[in-house]
């Protein structure tokens, strides 16, 4: 298997996969400082003090990445990829452009197939425990995955019932009005604001009641509100025991939250950019 | 799962409701093509019998294939046929209801309005009856083989042009069984073997189609 030589793949948290699944205190209380982290554009020793920092987690695996390659045409973006991803963690994905963000998260909510490796969903492979796992998975893309010709309500309670739940009107609602769409419930979707179309995609996510979050870029599109109502939901998330798979190149602060940085692709130094 | 299936039905209905423009092209590209026909050919009573069945049933294919360009493309472009991949309901599921819903708002106006038309053929009316018998049966083959290409062709470059070829040969058996029938019954022979072999054809592609489907729609979304 030829491994990528112009991407030359680290994933760090792999190697210290042992340190910070091992030990299984309580995963706040131990912070040394739980200063506000700045994800965007930090170099190696924001790398290093990350890791420090989630080295306590709980211990369940539930997702799982093992040997895990991928190529599109004919570059190979990362190969031998290995990761753990238990409850209560947040897997911070980062990477230049083009280096197979969006890829790895394709690979893990199971819409593309990996060149080599699987990944698994409490110990076994995504393929065979598909609809396990898609129960207990939301997915956001780079597209919203909404209809223009239907309302924000319409949208929410139509992929409900797809998903094969039933939501009421008024969480429907309760969701929407959260996410700041109050004056938006009878519009069609073809009349909002890019901003305000992924703000009914998240109150989709909210209502889902998944375990795990896979989400490429949530914050495309968001005004400073929005970007920390988004903090606000995944501290809940992640506080509350569910999972978080995500990619973003925009500052985010989560104290509080365990965050597992893992680097796809060349690190980029701020001072090289 | 039976639920996940009316889902998906009741979705494409709705969202078809929404937009009744593209709805009713695609009826009017049926009634201009036949209706075209006549002009061509002259009025003759007995030579437009002759090619009634024929002609309706080469307009009705073309205007299934007219639909079926965007049966799953717009679900491709906004990223609603990602969400509804992700749903933990087997894919084959959901090439079937696209196909169904697809059948329900396209091939069951065609039904309806060929009585119409075929009486602008001078048919009479039991050779009416047939025609609307064997376009009950073949609309849904239509309707599935041309799932099976709008899910091979998405998010293809000039995709419209390559279904288009790739799904009009698969279209041949219905399109000779069909119009066999309303032929045979035009020349008061009985039409049940045809629309026998009709209806086989509807139930092997019903049993293969969503598959192929399913498996397209995988492979083109990755």
């Amino acid at each position: 298997m030829p491994t990528g030589s112009a991407a030359g793949c680290k994933v760090r948290p792999a190697e210290r996969s042992a340190g910070w699944r091992g030990r299984c205190s309580s995963p706040i209380a131990n912070l040394p400082n739980s200063k506000t982290l700045r994800f965007a554009g930090y170099g190696f020793v924001g790398i290093l003090r990350c890791l420090t920092k989630t080295e306590v987690m709980s211990d369940t695996p539930y997702l799982s990445v093992h040997e895990l390659a991928c190529a599109r045409g004919e570059r190979t973006l990362f190969s031998t990829m290995n990761f753990q991803l238990g409850t209560g963690q947040l897997l911070l994905v980062q990477g230049g452009n083009g280096r197979g963000k969006t890829s790895l998260l394709r690979l893990l909510c199971g819409l593309a197939q990996p060149l080599a490796g699987e990944v698994r969903w409490r110990g076994q492979a995504i393929g065979p425990a598909r609809e396990e796992y898609h129960r207990n998975m939301a997915y956001i893309g780079h597209v919203n995955g909404i209809k223009d010709d239907l309302t924000p309500m319409e949208n929410l309670r139509l992929s409900a019932a797809l998903a094969g739940r039933d939501l009421d009107e008024a969480t429907a609602t309760q969701s929407l009005v959260k996410l700041g769409l109050e004056r938006c419930l009878d519009l069609p979707a073809r009349v909002l604001s890019f901003g305000q179309r992924r703000r009914v995609t998240l109150a989709g996510l909210m209502t889902a009641g998944a375990l795990l979050w896979i989400l490429d870029e949530p914050l495309t599109g968001l005004d400073i509100h929005g970007v920390a109502l988004v903090e606000g939901l995944l501290r809940d998330h992640v506080t509350g025991g569910g999972m978080v798979v995500m990619t973003t190149h925009q500052p985010l602060s989560l104290d509080g939250v365990a965050t597992v940085p893992l680097q796809v692709g060349p690190l980029l130094q701020p001072d090289e950019v | 799962m039976l639920h996940f299936l009316l889902t998906v039905i009741r979705r494409d209905l709705l969202l078809a409701a929404r937009r009744k423009g593209d709805w009713l092209t695609s009826q009017f590209f049926f009634i201009m093509v036949v209706s075209m026909f006549p002009l061509g050919i002259g009025p003759e009573p007995e030579m437009l019998r002759r090619v009634a069945p024929g002609v309706m049933w080469v307009a009705a294919l073309l205007a299934s294939l007219l639909s079926l360009s965007r049966l799953f493309a717009e679900d491709y472009r906004d990223g609603s046929l990602e969400q509804m991949l992700l749903s933990p309901e087997p894919p084959v599921l959901l090439a079937l209801g696209k196909a169904l819903a697809h059948w329900l708002i396209y091939g069951i106006p065609l039904l309806l309005i060929a009585p119409v038309l075929g009486l602008q053929f001078g048919l009479p009316a039991d050779v009416i009856g047939v025609l609307m018998l064997s376009l009950l049966i073949g609309t849904p083959v239509l309707s599935l083989l041309g799932g099976v290409g709008a899910a091979l062709t998405l998010g293809l470059r000039g995709g419209g042009v390559l279904l288009t070829l790739l799904i009009l040969p698969l279209y041949v058996p219905a399109l000779i069984f069909g119009a066999g029938a309303v032929d045979s019954a035009l020349a008061g022979l009985g039409p049940e073997a045809n629309l026998s072999l009709l209806a086989a054809f509807a139930v092997l592609t019903l049993m293969v189609a969503p598959w192929v489907a399913a498996s397209a729609l995988k492979i083109s979304i990755e």
